[in-house]
């Protein structure tokens, strides 16, 4: 009676099996975030199959190892995720789950973007009272032009590395990304000029290099503590700051919620305004490039409102 | 003895967390698991021969799956990680070694080799540290047939499909030397079969499904629970007399569990930060064969010097189920509830079916502490209701793991 149940176990298994195919030979790149499957497609090319784990409209800190993406990563050649623990809480279990030699480590098939550029809010001293901070600091690396156009060339040296047959393709298409950038990016900081010293509130400080590339000064946040959802004291005091300092802009992303941005509009002359995080944040956004054109633009307008 | 345990587990803690600050890969955290709880002595499952941990939360102040984990990667190939847990017993705290594993993480063909003492994977919630469950205690059925969880001294060889779809196969084996395992601890005492699967309805929608099988063999002789030698023949129930009970260690023959396990996670758009859904599902299929020891106790008999022993043949067939929803409604508020439920063969009963209903509700000040307020209406022997309220801190220090779905 037993050795029969198991043995319809086995027959189950070995069914499943034999009707489920091998994955096929092209390299496969897990991205954490969609900001990085943009990455990843620009130097990689469109030959390349790429998932991203997440969508513009999940909290990055917050995701769950689910099954789905645990099979994603068995097949993962290459995991590019934004680093510094953002992604604490579930690329761990899925690299235990995967069983994915290749990907567990940065000196293999891992990479980590904030391994590769210097960054933001760095401290010395970090205890939990100060909420969920990064020790290795700022991780929302990807919306400072700078430091992608470095990531894209550290991303390329890791996939020479790994795919070296393939290695004149990425050099080419690194060269053509970084002349396209390089030129996008002095347009920006053209476009960006009636920005520079423009003070906003934001939710979190998932927008910090943006505003440190565009010369904007994040005075005020949300989140009484970093990970800490807004609480009404806590806006109280922002909207002291928002008054005394005449703060035309309070910032948030697409996973955020917009209730503590709305209110703070509605009590002062302040715009709320959710900017796309990612690619994918709103139509427009759909790759580096137009992620990047959409921030200035919608910043330019919402700062010219009244 | 017990003294020089919580000693040395107290140095081992401060040790590795000096080597913490040399080296980044060290994953040092502790769980300050603390609360309070309301409740009546427990007085067993039906008359179904079960210990001290399935009794559930201690009446009063207790301390339970307190613990102190520590995990990095050892090399290349291995990771490893020791997780030791104060628990209470018998109204001595213990520290007890409830996990020392290595698991390889670059082994061919898909394969996933970990030896030493772990969780056994069967199930949906016995691979899980009780501190990320959603309620204070484990369901009635993980209480009454895996003595809240199942960890072993053991190995476990694991597959991964290289398919799109998540299909993982385990098998384990383990020593068989703790609850519900009771064999000699020379060899195999017991072995398990797993199958797990899941994926993704939509954005919103993920799910998983398990069926396993664990098989033990078990021997009245060389019972002991969670390393306890103590006597274990104190049986649990309302003595009246009809009292057919059994203590924990009465049983001798095969005794096989088929688990099947469903869980549904749903947040808008996959978000899980502001709002998110959780319902899972667990139901037991338990088979013994084999032989129990009865020590009549009928009040008549009480007084008597040598209580009258035997044993009797045994072939019963039980079963248990448990069902959960946990709504996270907002990023700082979530509300549970549970029922779980156990139908019971003679001679452990004869059609009364124990059953908890529970409900709770929790407060997050951040990703890492949770207050929780909990009440449970038990009904695990007949003629008799448990109302429990329990108030609970849950709270993590140090680096935070990463968590199964």
């Amino acid at each position: 009676m037993h050795i029969n149940f198991k043995q319809k176990i086995a027959l189950a298994c070995a069914v499943l099996l034999i009707t489920t195919l091998p994955a096929q030979a092209q390299l496969n790149i897990f991205a954490c975030e969609p900001e990085y499957a943009a990455l990843a497609k620009e130097i990689a090319g469109e030959e390349a199959n790429i998932f991203s784990a997440t969508t513009a409209k999940q909290d990055p800190h917050f995701v769950q190892a689910r099954p789905s993406l645990i099979s994603k990563m068995r097949r993962a050649d290459v995991v590019i995720c934004a680093g510094a623990d953002l992604e604490i809480g579930w690329l761990p279990m899925l690299q235990m789950k995967s069983n994915n030699r290749d990907v567990q480590s940065t000196d293999k098939g891992l990479f980590l973007a904030s391994d590769h550029v210097e960054n933001l809010d760095v401290l010395v001293n970090v205890d939990r009272s100060m909420g969920d901070v990064h020790e290795l600091g700022n991780p929302h690396v990807h919306l400072d032009p700078f430091r992608i156009s470095s990531l894209a060339e550290s991303f390329t040296t890791k996939l020479v590395q790994l795919d070296a047959k393939n290695a004149a393709l990425y050099q080419q298409n690194l060269v053509s990304f970084s002349e396209r950038w390089q030129v996008a990016t002095s347009k920006w900081q053209q476009q960006a000029k009636p920005l520079q010293g423009v003070k906003v509130i934001a939710y979190h400080s998932s927008f910090k290099y943006l505003f440190e590339f565009l010369g904007m000064q994040q005075v005020g946040d949300l989140e009484p503590k970093p990970g800490l959802p807004p609480t009404s004291s806590h806006l109280l005091s922002v909207l002291d700051i928002a008054k005394q300092q005449q703060i035309k802009l309070v910032v948030y992303t697409t996973y955020q919620d917009e209730k503590a941005a709305n209110w703070l509009q509605d009590k002062t002359d302040i715009v709320s305004l959710q900017l796309p995080y990612t690619v994918g944040g709103n139509d427009q956004s759909r790759d580096l490039f137009t992620l990047m054109d959409q921030h200035i633009s919608m910043l330019l307008l919402a700062s010219q409102q009244k | 003895m017990k003294l020089s345990k919580i000693t040395t587990a107290v140095v081992l803690g401060l040790a590795v967390v000096q080597v913490h600050a040399a080296t980044d890969d060290i994953n040092v955290s502790a769980i300050i698991n603390v609360g309070y709880t309301e409740r009546e002595d427990f007085q067993g499952i039906a008359g179904y021969g079960v210990d001290d941990h399935a009794a559930g939360l201690k009446n009063g102040f207790w301390t339970d799956h307190t613990e102190i984990a520590i995990s990095a990667p050892i090399d290349d190939m291995f990771f490893g990680k020791l997780t030791m847990v104060l628990d209470e017993h018998e109204g001595e705290t213990e520290v007890e070694l409830e996990e020392a594993f290595i698991q390889t993480t670059a082994m061919p063909y898909d394969l996933s080799f970990r030896a030493g003492r772990f969780l056994s994977n069967v199930g949906y919630l016995n691979g899980k540290h009780a501190h990320t469950d959603s309620f204070a205690d484990r369901p009635l059925v993980y209480r009454a047939f895996m003595n809240g969880h199942y960890y072993d001294d053991g190995a476990r060889l694991s597959w991964l499909a290289p398919t799109d779809a998540y299909i993982e196969l385990g098998t384990e084996v383990f020593k068989g030397a703790t609850m519900p395992a009771y064999s000699d601890g020379d060899g195999i005492g017991s072995h398990s079969l797993f199958v797990k699967t899941g994926g993704d309805f939509d954005e919103s929608h993920s799910w998983q499904l398990g069926a396993s099988y664990i098989g033990f063999k078990n021997d009245e002789e060389f019972c002991s629970s969670h390393d306890h030698s103590e006597d274990e023949h104190e049986p649990h129930a309302l003595e009246d007399e009809h009292g057919e009970v059994f203590g924990a260690c009465d049983f001798s023959g095969d005794k096989d569990y088929y688990i099947v396990d469903a869980t549904w996670k749903w947040a808008p758009n996959g978000n899980y930060k502001y709002q998110n859904f959780t319902l899972s599902a667990e139901y037991f299929f338990v088979e013994e064969k084999g032989e129990l020891h009865h020590e009549d106790d009928h009040e008549e008999h009480v007084n008597v010097f040598e209580d009258e022993h035997h044993h009797d043949e045994l072939d019963a067939e039980h079963s248990g189920y448990y069902v959960s929803g946990v709504y996270q409604f907002t990023p700082n508020w979530a509300a549970g509830l549970r029922y779980s439920e156990i139908d019971f063969e003679e001679p452990y009963s004869d059609g009364f079916k124990p059953a908890v209903s529970t409900a709770m509700l929790e407060y997050r000040h951040s990703h890492f502490s949770t207050v929780r307020l909990q009440y449970s209406q038990e009904k695990s022997v007949e003629d008799f209701t448990d109302d429990q309220i329990t108030l609970q801190f849950n709270m993590a220090l140090g680096a935070h793991g990463a968590h199964q779905f």
